[in-house]
């Protein structure tokens, strides 16, 4: 089994603990891999469904993200087990986004649902938080209405935070590509919104 | 007055019309990308001065700020569920021992298994048909090569002489070896042993017409025998190298075609959830 502590930085304090519990999980503890799924499942989760706004889907995609995660434990080569399970979970969720395109379902139902979006606070006021949820609910119908590959590479940079070079390594593309996918998506994104830009000037 | 309104309304759409034009050549990926703070020296300034100047191209760039920082600011959505994998679960996640090879088909490194077990299977049953046909035609050409009625003659006589027939192909390949009587037969029929199948097999139609006024029913035969199984062999010796090679090669594939198919199959169902 490839010992992961020489060959990686254990300075940061997160990084050192997610080394740890993965190669306990290499050697057999699911404790230790549900420890790190306990970790980062919020995270994935919202990553997953920004990519594929069906929650249900979004959380079978989570769950298979998880389960290959744990299936290849073995293939995790050092750096961030974060990213790397972030990886995981993105390609699950562009397999599903391509499933989807050539088993065309009905788009996105729930996303008229905001049940799912979390509460808000008791002291908020009425009209910032209407508007709030608003804002949310048409800016995830515009997300949901461009291209996969856009969407991917806008949720990745705008909402994950990677930078270019991660995302492109991350979804097999150039640095370019993935530059253009961004610039082009919210250009997209200001198409669709073009009646509902109010609600996100001032 | 009444006349200058006019004028001053057509001017302002003019301009409106003007200016939505010339936006409309503007370049609104450069915009997008200077709003990104994506651009070197040179676009940075070239699309600095467009935000500047046109007001549409300004308008956009400053929603395309709003939108990049309302996304950034969504929301996260809540966790339906855990996703904590049970024991279970775990032990068929990674399974040991053979269940491990097994279950590597179902990885998606393997992916490409189902296609190839797909294709292997397609081209073994393509294959065995095609084998199939040659042998089905070869069989068409030994009976078209003499008339049909005394095609069906030399049948019916055969079912007269029930007993001769089983020695049929084995007398073919033994004809040197039969008794005097025979062999004057066989000469008589003339050309039983000539390569040519069309040939032998018209002749000895007419050879087993003779015999059938002169009896002797078994040797007729025989001969016939000799000459069907002759017309028959002869074109499938030709082929035999491909011939046989096809039906062999189209099992090979089907069986390793279905054995990937069941593997993975197989290794599916151990990982399924």
């Amino acid at each position: 089994m490839e010992d992961l502590r020489p060959t990686t930085v254990v300075d940061d304090p997160v990084q050192r603990r997610d080394l740890i519990l993965l190669e306990r999980a290499r050697s057999g503890d699911l404790e230790a891999f549900n420890d790190l799924v306990s970790c980062y499942q919020d995270q994935l989760f919202a990553l997953v469904v920004r990519m594929v706004p069906d929650r249900d889907q979004a959380s079978d995609v989570t769950q298979e993200a998880f389960f290959s995660a744990y299936r290849n434990l073995g293939g995790f080569r050092g750096g961030s087990v974060k990213s790397w399970l972030n990886r995981i979970a993105v390609n699950a969720a562009m397999d599903t986004q391509r499933a989807r395109k050539r088993r065309p379902v009905q788009p996105y139902p729930e996303l008229e649902d905001e049940s799912w979006q979390p509460p808000a606070t008791e002291d908020a006021d009425p009209v910032h938080t209407a508007l709030a949820t608003e804002r949310t609910t048409v800016l995830n119908a515009a997300l949901a209405s461009i291209t996969e590959d856009q969407r991917t590479a806008i949720v990745l940079f705008d909402v994950e935070g990677y930078d270019y070079a991660e995302i492109a390594e991350m979804t097999g593309v150039s640095l370019g590509t993935v530059k253009s996918r961004i610039h082009r998506g919210r250009l997209a994104l200001r198409d669709r919104l073009a009646n509902r830009m109010e609600l996100f000037r001032g | 007055m009444a006349d200058r309104e006019p004028d001053d309304v057509r001017a302002r759409l003019t301009g409106m019309s003007s200016d939505s034009e010339r936006h409309a050549r503007h370049d609104a990926l450069l915009v997008a990308a200077f709003a990104a703070g994506d651009l070197a020296d040179g676009e940075r300034e070239q699309a600095a001065t467009l935000v500047a100047e046109c007001g549409a191209c300004r308008s956009l760039h400053d929603d395309l700020i709003a939108i990049a920082r309302a996304t950034a600011a969504l929301p996260a959505a809540v966790r339906p569920r855990d996703f904590r994998i049970a024991p279970e679960q775990a032990a068929r996640l990674r399974p040991g021992g053979w269940r491990r090879f097994v279950a590597a088909f179902a990885s998606p490194r393997f992916a490409m298994t189902r296609q190839l077990g797909v294709g292997l299977t397609t081209l073994g049953l393509a294959g065995l048909l095609i084998s199939s046909i040659p042998s089905l035609s070869l069989g068409g050409m030994a009976a078209g090569a003499s008339p049909a009625p005394e095609y069906f003659s030399v049948d019916a006589s055969q079912e007269a002489a029930p007993f001769a027939s089983p020695a049929a192909a084995p007398a073919a390949s033994a004809a040197p070896a039969f008794g005097p009587d025979d062999g004057q037969t066989l000469q008589g029929s003339g050309g039983v042993l000539l390569p040519e199948p069309v040939a032998p097999a018209a002749t000895d139609v007419v050879t087993s017409e003779n015999d059938t006024s002169g009896g002797g029913g078994a040797q007729r035969d025989n001969a016939a025998g000799v000459d069907e199984g002759g017309g028959a062999i002869g074109p499938a010796t030709d082929q035999g190298g491909v011939g046989s090679l096809l039906p062999v090669a189209s099992a090979i594939a089907l069986a390793a075609g279905v054995a990937l198919l069941l593997a993975r199959r197989a290794a599916r169902r151990m990982t399924a959830r």
